[in-house]
């Protein structure tokens, strides 16, 4: 069964904004995150890492810092002669594969093989400032960083190239030797026939526009706790988005089978995409552990945070669109010049999600053409961040509707409304927009509660309306092999509650209170009765992780596929105790009634009690959801998709924002914002709306300020003096507004939501400093200095 | 090295044993008290905020010393006899603990807030949690929780 019907069950819980399950632990403090676990005689571990952009590492002695008494393990890139990247850890030989070899075109037809670029501990160079080289374990903090110091490393300086211009350059340094152009992956085709529908336009514009580095920042830096048994099992505590799948890919690092590692993550401070693939640290500090003998807490630095975990990717986007006449969009042209840093990470795989999600997706080109280049740089390596690649396309298709609305004097809202997708569209590369589709609502609400015609009619000096709107996932599949699924099992215990062991994980969002309600109303059981056990790899339960805006739709699948099973087992069971057919019975608030007469009655827990004491039968009340969304791979043969494509409840939005720039200075202060979303049904409205104004925060900063700043390969933000994330006092007001379609396939006809909201904010500022002066700025983050420079 | 530094921490006087250079946020949690949380080291962030003497502290900012013969309050000593404080109750009820990481330290500037500003506007109250950073929320709900707490205090 992959389908449940859920359309005639009664919602007495989904809907309510009712406290987080996990609410209590957080606001008590107990609530133990990865650098709160401290085990009997466990370690600290450090890392030495590179100062150098881009050098030859000559020589590493650790006999000093092997001599310090407290140290108990030093480890060197020799130590972990492994060469892996993110997806499956492939363990090729770094070279790149030939296009013949299925080198351009093997993964999911479009996309690079995972090519394996980065040691745990850097061997033979290091290429930015922050490389991996050296680490240690010792009794404390102190001793730790002492031992690092006496780490003797003879460096050759190499020639670094930090800026893609020089990086493309023929006869530029090379960041991996092997890779002749510092090209780190190339994805080029066409869906529809782009020539035809480019000829058929009437208007054709051509801009370009470019993103920055922006920090997840996450409030709990990265690390973990590593422990060995003396059967060699490894248990891991880390607070990552991707249990099963950072294990899948430690195990193929590490050479053990996946069951031989625990991976444990019940809390996690925060992730937004930062912690969603193996990281060096992790496998650093399993080592240590594994050689110091002895558990070890590995826990960054927020410098090190900075300068060594991934951020955006920054884009150069050149977006070219053919229109009709009457303002219908036929072609589009995409190039993305991306600069990846010193190493792969997920890069591919977000240059693919800009191209698929906003670039062909968003509005109805006809056909769509892509050329993305991904370049190696000396500098610290960006990967996965909310959005994934999404906000920096959609910062240059949003800015730019509404350049073309101005060129041809169209009204940037009728522009959008004639382009919007609408339910059952197929798009140029075969995706099926879900029924749930409700774009066109969302534009319409977001102008209407922003006041756009009124205020449009009385315009203030220096003040502005823009708008913006995106496309973006509720899963996605061909992430991870050919699945976009989540399982659980669904135990009613003795006393007749209720524990789901989950596969799904919670990264804050609050997705083990939707599987809960989810589960309160598709089971019929009381919600404070229903507990969720998640995040660890050793419970009877899969997920793919949090990403992609999935787990309320796949997890919350599965959750009403075991409840759907769980009911048919306690009906059986009540039948007996009621002597009933169980067709007659139904079950609400933890109660089993007769339906033709619900004075008939009998609780959950004594229907408990008969199954697992007095049944006389082996009958225990466990069953499995298992769901897996009817989405398709990518063709390799003709490059699209059979419907409906890697997603099946595409979400929808539209942001309108006014601000106020001030001419002389150039500083843009946020007046008002609002955000039109189709989330579906809501299963609860706090945590929906928690995501959104959450993701406005991040959408804001990446629009006017947040920036790592990297100069000359050098990361200049070491921590939040540096690094301007807004505060309490100057968070403007962020209105929410749900479209809520129901969508067929959701849970109670829920979609996704959480990675959506970051995306329209940055154009929708833009377009509306161009509103209130009159001046376009193309680059983010869109200071007072660049806001001026366009004024002038 | 160590120096034996009295203080009472959620109202139980207590020997704490400090390094002379150990700030207050490092000997809390290697004493326990983990709600403490360590974010960035340098007062950025917010997140390892106690009540010294009844007023908020960055206690990655003080040196342990500087505590003796304080009175301390962490996000632990907060809720009495297993009922929660009315500010971790609004917390709780307006979702104003996403991740949860900021959370501990967010509670306690607010319980001050909540004591000593029961009058505070709402822009006072946002001006008062100005030093705590929140990435999860955009601190709507917080802010909600807490003039939703001052309400009840008021009452």
């Amino acid at each position: 069964m992959s389908q449940v019907t859920i359309e005639k069950i009664a919602e007495t819980v989904v809907g309510k904004r009712l406290p987080k399950i996990d609410a209590r632990a957080k606001v008590t403090g107990e609530a133990e995150y990865g650098l709160d676990i401290h085990l009997p005689g466990q370690l600290v571990g450090k890392i030495l890492r590179s100062p150098f952009q881009h050098a030859k590492i000559l020589k590493v002695n650790t006999a000093k810092a092997r001599a310090l008494p407290g140290v108990r393990a030093v480890l060197t890139g020799e130590d972990i002669p492994v060469r892996y990247t993110f997806n499956f850890a492939e363990f090729e030989d770094g070279r790149k594969v030939p296009p013949e070899k299925g080198g351009e075109s093997a993964l999911r037809g479009l996309m690079p093989p995972p090519r394996a670029d980065k040691h745990p501990l850097a061997r033979g160079k290091v290429r930015f400032v922050g490389d991996e080289i050296a680490a240690v374990a010792a009794v404390d903090e102190d001793t730790a960083i002492r031992a690092l110091s006496l780490i003797e490393v003879e460096y050759e300086t190499l020639p670094a190239v930090t800026e893609i211009d020089e990086a493309v350059k023929p006869k530029a340094p090379l960041v991996h030797d092997e890779i002749e152009d510092n090209l780190a992956a190339h994805l080029h085709g066409t869906w529809g026939d782009f020539d035809r529908a480019l000829k058929e336009s009437d208007h054709v514009f051509e801009d370009t526009f470019s993103t920055q580095h922006q920090h997840q920042a996450c409030m709990e830096t990265h690390g973990c706790v590593c422990k060995w048994d003396s059967e060699g099992n490894l248990t891991v505590w880390s607070g990552v988005q991707t249990p099963h799948t950072i294990r899948l890919e430690l195990a193929k690092v590490l050479d053990m089978p996946e069951s031989k590692i625990r991976l444990i993550s019940k809390w996690v401070g925060g992730a937004f995409g930062s912690k969603n693939e193996l990281e060096p640290f992790m496998i650093i500090c399993s080592q240590l552990s594994k050689v110091a003998r002895a558990p070890v807490s590995l826990i960054l630095s927020r410098e090190e945070e900075f300068m060594a975990t991934g951020c955006r990717h920054p884009y150069r986007v050149t977006i070219k669109t053919g229109l009709k006449k009457s303002g219908e969009i036929m072609a589009r042209e995409v190039k993305i010049l991306v600069d990846k840093g010193a190493y792969m990470c997920q890069g591919a795989a977000v240059a693919f999600f800009a191209i698929c999600y906003p670039s062909a997706s968003l509005y109805r080109p006809k056909a769509v053409k892509f050329d993305a280049k991904l370049v190696y740089t000396n500098k610290q390596p960006p990967s996965a961040y909310r959005g994934f690649g999404n906000p920096q396309a959609s910062f240059a298709i949003e800015s730019q509707m509404d350049m073309i609305a101005e060129r041809l004097g169209l009204d940037p809202v009728k522009l959008r409304l004639l382009n919007a997708n609408r339910p059952g569209d197929t798009t140029a590369h075969g995706w099926r927009m879900p029924q749930s589709t409700a774009l066109t609502e969302c534009i319409e609400k977001a102008t209407e509660a922003i006041g756009w015609y009124e205020k449009k009619q009385h315009p203030v000096p220096n003040r502005g309306l823009g708008l913006a709107c995106l496309i973006h996932s509720t899963g996605e599949r061909g992430a991870y092999g050919n699945i976009e699924g989540s399982s659980c099992t669904l135990k009613v215990n003795d006393d007749g509650s209720v524990t789901i062991f989950a596969g799904s994980q919670d990264l804050g969002t609050g997705a083990w209170t939707i599987l809960a309600q989810i589960c309160a109303d598709a089971l019929g059981a009381k919600f404070e009765e229903i507990r969720v056990v998640a995040g660890d790899t050793d419970l009877p339960a899969f997920d793919l992780g949090a990403y992609a805006s999935r787990s309320t739709f796949t997890g919350g699948n599965a959750v009403c596929i075991a409840a759907e099973k769980m009911k048919e087992d306690i009906f059986s069971l009540a039948s007996e105790l009621l002597n009933l057919p169980a067709e007659d019975l139904g079950i609400s608030n933890s109660v089993v009634f007769s339906k033709s007469d619900p004075d008939i009655k009998v609780s959950l827990r004594e229907v408990a009690k008969y199954a697992y004491y007095g049944a006389g039968k082996p009958k225990n009340l466990i069953t499995v959801g298992i769901y897996d969304t009817p989405s398709t791979l990518i063709d390799t043969k003709t490059g699209m998709w059979k419907e409906p494509g890697p997603s099946i409840a595409y979400t929808f939005a539209c942001h309108a924002v006014e601000v106020e720039v001030n001419p002389e200075t150039g500083k843009v202060k946020i007046i008002n914002l609002v955000a039109a979303h189709d989330v579906g049904r809501v299963i609860n409205p706090t945590t929906a709306e928690g995501q959104i104004e959450g993701a406005a925060l991040h959408g804001l900063g990446l629009a006017l300020w947040e920036d790592v700043r990297i100069e000359k390969g050098v990361t200049l933000v070491k921590d939040f003096r540096d690094y301007f994330i807004l505060r309490t006092p100057d968070m403007p007001p962020v209105k929410v507004i749900f479209v809520e379609k129901k969508d067929p396939n959701g849970p109670f006809g829920a979609k996704g939501i959480a990675e959506a909201a970051l995306v329209p904010v940055a154009p929708a500022v833009a377009n509306a400093i161009a509103d209130a002066v009159k001046a376009r700025v193309t680059s983010l983050p869109m200071t007072p200095e660049k806001v001026l420079k366009a004024i002038k | 090295m160590n120096t034996d530094l009295e203080m009472t921490v959620n109202g139980f006087k207590t020997i704490l044993k400090a390094e002379p250079y150990e700030n207050l946020r490092d000997l809390l949690r290697k004493s326990g008290y983990t709600s403490v949380k360590k974010g960035c080291d340098v007062g950025g962030c917010g997140a390892c905020t106690v009540l010294a003497n009844d007023k908020p502290v960055y206690s990655c900012c003080v040196l342990a010393a500087w505590a003796d013969g304080k009175t301390i309050v962490t996000l632990e000593g907060l809720a009495k006899d297993g009922k929660l404080d009315p500010i971790q109750r609004t917390f709780m009820e307006k979702g104003a603990a996403q991740c949860g990481f900021c959370t501990p330290g967010f509670i306690m500037v607010s319980k001050y807030v909540v004591e000593h500003k029961p009058n505070a506007t709402e822009a006072e109250v946002r001006k008062a949690l100005g030093g705590n950073l929140c990435r999860c929320t955009g601190y709507v709900k917080i802010v909600e929780a807490v003039m939703a707490a001052k309400e009840q205090g008021l009452k």
